[in-house]
């Protein structure tokens, strides 16, 4: 079967709009998690130039918090999410109820909070994807690393096995009730309609 | 379709700022002699210098091999074609192949899922293709800084030829002199 530029297209813009759903279905997650604290506003959900995507957090060498999540399933992905490094301590601070500024460092416990905050925003955002196009998306085991910003964004995308001059993708911005809470949760997918159905991207 | 919402440069409009992003290729000029690939992760910064001459570039190599994808125009996307567009451009700046001296640096893995994957060890897979590559146009390399779980940011100097490597949270230190 032929795929025209214009189902394509067509799919995509369904894609998004679902996109759209699954982030406020995590905003209302992380927003319960945190308190209030912080919520999820999409910035940009369509394509982007992929060689400037390391630019999305800012200055590509700045230190950050990475948690990054593959989804395999009917409708494959990729996740990830970015906190400049003192944004996750002082989200660390908020989760654990410690007093602001407390947290100096990821140790395992805060690790494992910033790792857990991956799950619920990518767990909430599936469960829309899922339920809309009634498919099975299966998140892994989120993966951390805190390294410099391009660094981790690059080693995302590299990740998922196509690398076009632009990337379809869905920029979600965190932003706290404090200014110095801020972060991003940046997700690619391998397709736009399940695996049994319609095109595929590649 | 949402680019300009990203406030993302385009592609088509590169900074000339001595910056190599991914995919692409920098060369040196009088204006600006100093060259960097920032953040690089499981990509390969590849920088290339004819200490005689000057003249060098940093390549910030994406993938290892083109044959699987289809074709672009990102000069440095792929380390199995990259080499040699370098030596030809080089080459038709001026540069002399027999004096080209390389380092190499990247090619980490970042993030791991527990269990052997060979997408997450594209890191590893773009060096090996580097080096032969290299080997194969008679490129000497002169050092490496590649591998581990760590990204890195690399600087070329074409004047000192010195190639200065720096990671989150520590100096940059200098990994050898190309010239």
């Amino acid at each position: 079967m032929t795929v025209t530029k214009k189902k394509i297209e067509s799919s995509l813009s369904e894609f998004h709009n679902v996109a759209r759903l699954g982030v406020k279905k995590a905003s209302e997650a992380i927003n319960t998690l945190s308190s209030s604290a912080l919520k999820l506003d999409v910035i940009s959900a369509g394509v982007a130039p992929t060689a400037r995507l390391s630019e999305i957090a800012g200055n590509p060498e700045d230190l950050v918090a990475g948690i990054y999540i593959t989804v395999s399933g009917n409708l494959p992905g990729h996740a990830l999410l970015i906190f400049p490094y003192e944004s996750a301590l002082t989200l660390v601070d908020i989760l654990l109820s410690r007093p602001m500024g407390s947290t100096k460092s990821l140790g395992e416990m805060e690790e494992s909070v910033i790792q857990e905050v991956g799950n619920i925003v990518t767990s909430s955002y599936l469960t829309v994807l899922s339920n809309f196009y009634q498919c099975t998306m299966l998140p892994s085991p989120p993966s951390l690393a805190v390294d410099m910003a391009a660094a981790v964004i690059d080693s995302m995308l590299l990740n998922t096995g196509k690398f076009d001059e632009d990337t379809i993708c869905i920029v979600t911005k965190f932003t706290g009730i404090r200014k110095s809470l801020r972060g991003f949760f940046l997700y690619v997918p391998e397709r736009i309609e399940p695996a049994k159905g319609g095109p595929s991207l590649g | 379709m949402c680019r300009n919402e990203l406030n993302l440069q385009r592609e088509d409009q590169a900074l000339d700022d001595g910056i190599a992003r991914m995919g692409e290729v920098v060369f040196s000029n009088q204006s600006m002699p100093v060259l960097r690939a920032l953040g690089l992760g499981s990509c390969i910064g590849l920088c290339v210098l004819d200490p005689v001459l000057k003249l060098g570039c940093i390549a910030h190599i994406m993938l290892p091999e083109s044959r699987s994808s289809k074709a672009s125009t990102a000069p440095a996307k792929f380390a199995d074609t990259t080499v040699e567009y370098i030596a030809n451009e080089m080459r038709a700046k001026g540069a002399v192949k027999s004096r080209l001296r390389s380092a190499i640096v990247g090619g980490a893995q970042l993030f791991s899922f527990g269990e052997a994957n060979e997408r997450l060890d594209v890191g590893r897979r773009n060096a090996e293709v580097v080096k032969r590559m290299l080997k194969k146009a008679g490129i000497k390399l002169v050092a490496e800084d590649i591998g581990g779980s760590k990204g890195r940011t690399v600087i070329l100097n074409t004047i000192t030829g010195e190639v200065l490597v720096k990671q989150a949270g520590t100096q940059e230190y200098c990994l050898a002199k190309l010239s």
